[in-house]
């Protein structure tokens, strides 16, 4: 294992949280609420490039590396469209859609254990704190470290400038979309 | 007979880490700041960044404006395109906009009319929207009002939510435990999908299939009417 505080190398920091998870738990109840969690978790760890993986389970959300931009760039996107299209098997009987935002920012974080801290953690939890239901908002960091985005079927919009605390200049921030379905298949496989 | 060439809206990025912001449109073609310097960047769009005092703008009628702050007021008055707005903390407060998204921590939203989408999300606060094409509202505590709109959805844990449609279109309030209360245009009749598990549910609308309405709230009362 690499030694506390050394650099964890640069990577895309994610992060992932199901919209409206607190409404959810309240009309089905903890058994629904704990398998929902469970469901999220299989479908993302299933998507992962093999360089990445699933830092911490946060709550309802989780906190992802992958340290491949153009892989992290399709693993959102994946993500959203694997969550899209499986949603209707969540709820069982009463099926329920069920919709996560995720938010990304390409870092160098510092290790601690398997954790990762860090200004790019701290950002990219800003990030996925200002998406809607269904949205993937990346850093203009990650979209550089990712090249053309077209090539890997994606378009980023321009939401703005974002100031963070502690971050002295604005981050631009930006929608990312495919410009067709997102592929479903693990990236790189 | 020359056909003049489409003139493109003029785009204006416009960052300030706090303060008050004001964005006034009018008939002019000029860009101007008070408290700030007006760069032109190699696309052709307007680029403001201010400091921490009140920034005064000047901008055509129709332009588009993506800005972002930390905290302080944000106004944009008259009439503009494409509007985008993120902020920590603040209130927002918006006359006209074709297209508008709006990204707020804390602080209340107040807009009077988005001819087209109209996105809003905000974790605290009161949000208060006249007319607007499709909504799509996200908020967490605080009172959600929308007057007038074409249909969309809103999702919110608490506080009280009004909206009114302006015409057959589908809506979805999702929320914990807020009181919901839909108003329908006289004439329509909507397919109803009412949920509440503690609150109380009325409905004085003729059910049909001119539109879809549904609304869950895990407590607190549902009205259409």
């Amino acid at each position: 294992m690499t030694a506390d505080g050394a650099p964890g190398g640069d990577g895309a920091v994610v992060f992932t949280d199901i919209v409206d998870f607190t409404r959810y738990n309240a009309e089905r109840g903890d058994d629904a609420a704990v398998a929902l969690l469970e469901q999220q978790s299989a479908l993302v760890r299933a998507l992962l490039p093999d360089c990445a993986r699933v830092v911490k389970e946060l709550g309802d959300g989780l906190m992802l590396w992958i340290p491949d931009a153009p892989a992290a760039v399709e693993t959102c996107l994946a993500l959203q469209a694997r969550i899209g299209a499986a949603s209707v098997t969540f709820g069982g009987d009463e099926p329920d859609a069920v919709e996560v935002r995720v938010g990304a920012h390409w870092g160098s974080p510092r290790r601690r254990g398997d954790d990762l801290v860090g200004n790019a953690v701290n950002l990219a939890a800003r990030i996925v704190d200002l998406a809607g239901a269904g949205e993937v908002l990346v850093s203009d960091a990650l979209l550089v470290a990712a090249g053309d985005v077209a090539a890997l079927k994606a378009q980023a919009d321009e939401l703005g400038p974002v100031f963070v605390k502690g971050v002295p200049d604005p981050v631009a921030l930006y929608r990312l979309e495919p410009v067709q379905p997102a592929p479903i298949s693990r990236p790189g496989a | 007979m020359q056909v003049p060439a489409p003139v493109a809206p003029v785009r204006l990025t416009v960052a300030a880490r706090s303060g008050s912001i004001r964005v006034q449109s009018g008939p002019g073609a000029d860009v101007r700041a008070r408290n700030a310097d007006v760069r032109r960047e190699a696309d052709g769009s307007f680029r403001i960044d201010g400091g921490s005092g009140n920034l005064d703008i000047t901008c055509p009628d129709g332009a588009d404006v993506i800005l972002g702050t930390s905290s302080g007021k944000v106004r944009l008055a008259g009439r503009f395109g494409d509007v985008r707005v993120t902020s920590a903390s603040g209130s927002v407060r918006i006359d006209t906009v074709d297209a508008l998204d709006v990204r707020l921590r804390s602080g209340s939203i107040e807009v009077d009319a988005c001819a087209g989408d109209c996105h809003v999300i905000a974790t605290s606060g009161r949000i208060d929207i006249g007319r607007a094409g499709r909504i799509d509202v996200g908020g967490k505590s605080g009172s959600i009002t929308v007057r007038a709109a074409a249909g969309g959805r809103i999702s919110t844990t608490s506080g009280h939510v009004e909206v009114g449609l302006a015409v057959a279109a589908d809506l979805e309030v999702r929320a914990v435990s807020s009181t919901i209360d839909i108003e329908i245009p006289l004439g329509v009749a909507p397919a109803l999908e009412l949920r509440s598990r503690s609150g109380r549910i009325h409905s004085d609308v003729a059910e049909g299939h001119d539109c879809t309405i549904s609304a869950h709230t895990v407590s607190g009362s549902i009205s259409v009417r």
